[in-house]
């Protein structure tokens, strides 16, 4: 099985490698025959991959631990489901994992557009399946899966066979470990897409404004893909890591957030573009930005080059990585400016009160954001290399740099809806903001004079009810036009207001999403923190909660050994049950864990961590945190995925665009071809 | 290589005594707060206070430090500066506002208005533009025109 999935490694390469070529050849002649023939090296490609990972996945399943990876990753007493997740728990599994994700992208491209884009398609496979070469070359031959463990005897290297492996990481045992990465390889992988779009219909010049809402719909996939893996990771980190928090500002998460911003400042410019045939270059730097930046986290993740704990082991790939990264921008730079005179703006601003500006301004926000965590990330480095000094760049410096930078992006959430396209009136301006501006003050003074007086958290709760309002606002009025004109219900207006524009309502209801993680975030300034050491019959208070050490079991599994304790806990007089962390000590890769237990609301989260046993007296180290509003940010990062989703269902307006804009496109393509 | 061992042990015994010692509730909140402005070297990449690991011996050994200087009247930045003298800067959660890593704190500020004076300025050269010479409209598609009144019937309807 390992001999199918090196060969599958190997013909997949043939296959990319093939595909690029053929690609680009296909675009430079017009040859309708020889793109046929790329977009079957792109599905072939595709099947060797899924061959390569069914291959792995069937020596780990199997438990094959005379590969080395198996071996370093998985072992006997792994349950199946926590089995499965091993492919993607290692430096050379994931990459392999990558590499799928990638082939079925491209695959799915190319079956969604057997009759579409003709003239993008034959480069935006050459590029998609460039890309795919890199990945497959560094699967093969610098971080191969398919490894097999040998020995140096008296004759030379014999094979090699451990009775069981060393396990998968403690920590990856873990319910939202098993679909967080995958969700964040989506995003990352996926912004090859809509930058392959883009540069293919600035190689090929294409007429109209068709190709920028394809990359557009292709960069919304990635993006909630990315956005959702984002808020995965925080919930995995959250339960896991038992520190009681959900963001530490590590350069991994960093490296994650780098290009959803990005894409964040693209799905909003890319709009003045659609309406208003401006911002072209700055649209396609954000493609090139985006595609630059999740290349650029997973070369952060893998090379070692910064110490996270999420990264991957130190490894020989960052070199690879570094070349790539240079030849992303110098292929990209070149395209861009070898078209920029195909990129002039259509049309100029009219006012400075404009939706127009307002977008301008996001995208100020949203790419100053991307510097300073970039520059955050990055500066032990350059320290390192500048003073020879080791230096961290952790919470303090982030909270202090992006909560304002925040806060302003959360008030343009807010304000940009309010502004109209072209020119917003003062008297208009007054008029829209008065209502969400009211709420947001009255919503103020009630915060204040019930003790809200840390001025962030206030601040943010304070903008919350503005953009809460505002958004709400453009449902209800939306509504009540169809409700007067078209005789519905609230409901039915409501449903129907969506889904005949669910780009635009999606959006808002993104926002509405947004403002629930801001929500969450300024609960972090109340956050309290107690430990004690406990035997049964001892009591623990933190903020208004009593918490009783009932019993504390040890136990046995096949998979690790624990210890529990049981913890009732109460709240003004009222019992809230028993709360169970444990401590977990996992066997086969002799590491310790803790699994927390937690009590939540809407309002706060009761946290508690069995940290173990204190070696002095016996008894159990309990830490408890009280978090408040921490539910909202799992609400927020929900909401948000469900309104990017409902985002890209195709409304009956957008569809029936479409059609209008179809005849044309198709006039100007074959002009263009002939 | 005698006087090392000697100022170790003095170390060592300082540290043991002044454990031996209760802290009050003040000193405690002290040394609180001050595990919550240093990071444990462990490996963790979380602060003292933060540290998931239960027996991690680094973050007993900086604990240790800042109960000693905390007994001694030490304030937070005094001890901060101990832990430094002791650590490195590496042991502060942020790099210090001094020499090149000034530039850590400088830049994404700069970065923030250097933006702000772009946007603002392609904002302006838009306006200029339209204000010498409006950019030729394109005359409107009828067919959108059509669609949109279509539309607005079907939603007024």
């Amino acid at each position: 099985m390992d001999r199918l999935g090196s060969v599958g490694l190997i013909a997949a390469l043939g296959f990319a490698i093939y595909g690029m070529v053929a690609g680009a050849v296909a675009g430079k002649l017009r040859s309708a025959r020889i793109l046929k023939s790329a977009e079957r090296a792109a599905l072939g490609f595709l099947g060797l991959i899924t061959m390569a990972v069914f291959a792995l996945e069937y020596l780990i399943l199997t438990n094959n631990f005379h590969i080395a990876y198996v071996a370093e990753h998985s072992n006997r007493s792994l349950p199946v489901y926590y089995k499965i997740p091993v492919l993607w728990s290692g430096q050379e599994g994931s990459l392999l994992f990558w590499t799928w994700l990638l082939s079925i992208y491209i695959g799915a491209i190319v079956l969604l557009n057997r009759k579409k884009h003709r003239q993008l398609m034959p480069y935006v496979i050459s590029i998609c399946l460039g890309v795919g070469t890199f990945f497959s070359l560094i699967t093969l031959l610098v971080a191969n899966p398919f490894l097999v463990l040998s020995l140096t005897g008296a004759h030379g290297l014999a094979p090699y066979t451990p009775v069981d492996g060393g396990g998968l990481n403690p920590a990856l045992q873990y319910p939202s470990m098993v679909i967080h990465p995958p969700m964040l390889y989506l995003g990352y992988v996926g912004m090859v897409v809509p930058f392959a779009f883009a540069m293919s219909a600035l190689i090929t010049k294409q007429p109209g404004d068709n190709w920028i809402r394809v990359t557009r719909r292709w960069a919304m996939v990635p993006w909630m893909f990315l956005g959702f893996g984002i808020i995965l990771g925080g919930n995995w980190a959250y339960f896991v890591l038992g520190w009681g928090g959900y963001w530490g500002w590590d350069p991994v998460e960093n490296a994650s957030l780098l290009p959803w911003l990005a894409g964040t400042a693209f799905l909003h410019s890319v709009m003045i573009q659609e309406k208003r045939g401006m911002l072209k270059v700055w649209n396609i730097v954000l493609v090139i930005g985006m595609f630059f930046l999740s290349i650029f986290g997973t070369f952060l993740t893998r090379s070692g080059v910064v110490s996270s704990v999420h990264a991957f082991a130190q490894s020989n790939i960052g070199p690879f990585f570094a070349v790539f990264l240079g030849v992303i921008v110098l292929f990209s730079l070149t395209v861009l400016f070898l078209r920029l005179d195909f990129l002039k703006s259509d049309n100029r601003l009219d006012s400075v009160l404009s939706r127009e500006s307002g977008f301008l301004f996001n995208n100020w926000i949203l790419l100053s954001a991307v510097f300073a965590v970039l520059w955050g990330t990055i500066f032990p480095i350059l320290s390192k290399a500048v003073e020879h000094v080791t230096v961290t760049v952790g919470p303090p410096f982030f909270n202090r740099v992006m909560v304002p930078m925040g806060l302003l992006l959360l008030f343009l959430t807010g304000a940009g809806p309010l502004l109209a396209w072209r020119k917003t009136s003062w008297d208009s301006l007054k008029r829209n903001f008065a209502i969400p501006m009211g709420i947001a003050a009255v919503t103020g003074i009630i915060l204040y004079a019930a003790g809200v007086r840390y001025f962030y958290s206030w601040m943010a709760l304070f903008l919350c009810a503005f953009v809460a309002s505002s958004v709400i606002g453009e449902f209800y009025k939306g509504a009540l036009t169809r409700m007067k004109f078209a005789g519905e219900n609230f409901l039915q207006a409501i449903y129907n207001l969506t889904m005949r524009n669910t780009r635009r309502y999606g959006g808002y209801v993104v926002h509405l999403g947004i403002v629930m993680l801001f929500v969450g975030f300024a609960g972090l300034a109340f956050k309290k923190q107690a430990t004690a050491l406990m035997q049964p019959g001892d009591l623990m208070h933190i903020k208004d909660y009593l918490i009783r050490c009932e019993t504390l079991k040890s136990g046995d599994t096949p998979n690790y050994v624990y210890e529990t304790a049981d913890l009732s806990v109460v709240k003004d007089g009222h019992a809230l049950g028993i709360l169970r962390p444990q401590k977990r000590f996992y066997k086969a890769s002799q590491q310790p864990i803790s699994h927390v237990a937690v009590h939540s609301t809407l309002s706060e989260d009761l946290y508690v961590v069995l940290e173990g046993r204190d070696q002095a007296t016996g008894k159990a180290i309990i830490q408890a945190f009280v978090n408040p509003l921490v539910t909202w940010v799992w609400l927020g990062g929900s909401v948000v995925f469900l309104g990017s989703l409902l985002a890209l269902i195709p409304s009956r307006v957008e569809r029936a665009m479409d059609e209008i804009r179809k005849p044309k496109q198709e006039v100007a393509e074959k002009e263009h071809a002939g | 290589m005698r006087a090392r061992i000697f100022i170790v042990l003095v170390f060592v015994f300082a540290a043991r005594a002044a454990l031996a010692q209760e802290l009050t509730p003040q000193q405690e909140a002290e040394v609180h707060a001050i595990g919550n402005h240093a990071n444990c070297l462990c490996g963790c990449l979380t602060t003292i206070n933060e540290c998931p690991h239960p027996h991690c011996a680094m973050k007993a050994q900086e604990r240790a430090v800042i109960i000693a200087d905390v007994k001694a009247g030490d304030n937070e930045p005094k001890v901060i500066q101990d832990l430094v003298l002791k650590y490195g800067v590496k042991i502060l959660p942020s790099p210090p506002a001094k020499g090149f890593n000034l530039t850590a704190w400088i830049l994404p500020g700069v970065g923030l208005l250097g933006g702000l004076v772009v946007a603002v300025d392609i904002t302006r050269r838009w306006r200029k533009a339209r204000v010498a010479g409006p950019a030729e409209q394109p005359a409107p598609d009828p067919n959108l025109l059509a669609a949109i009144e279509e539309e607005m019937k079907d939603v007024l309807s």
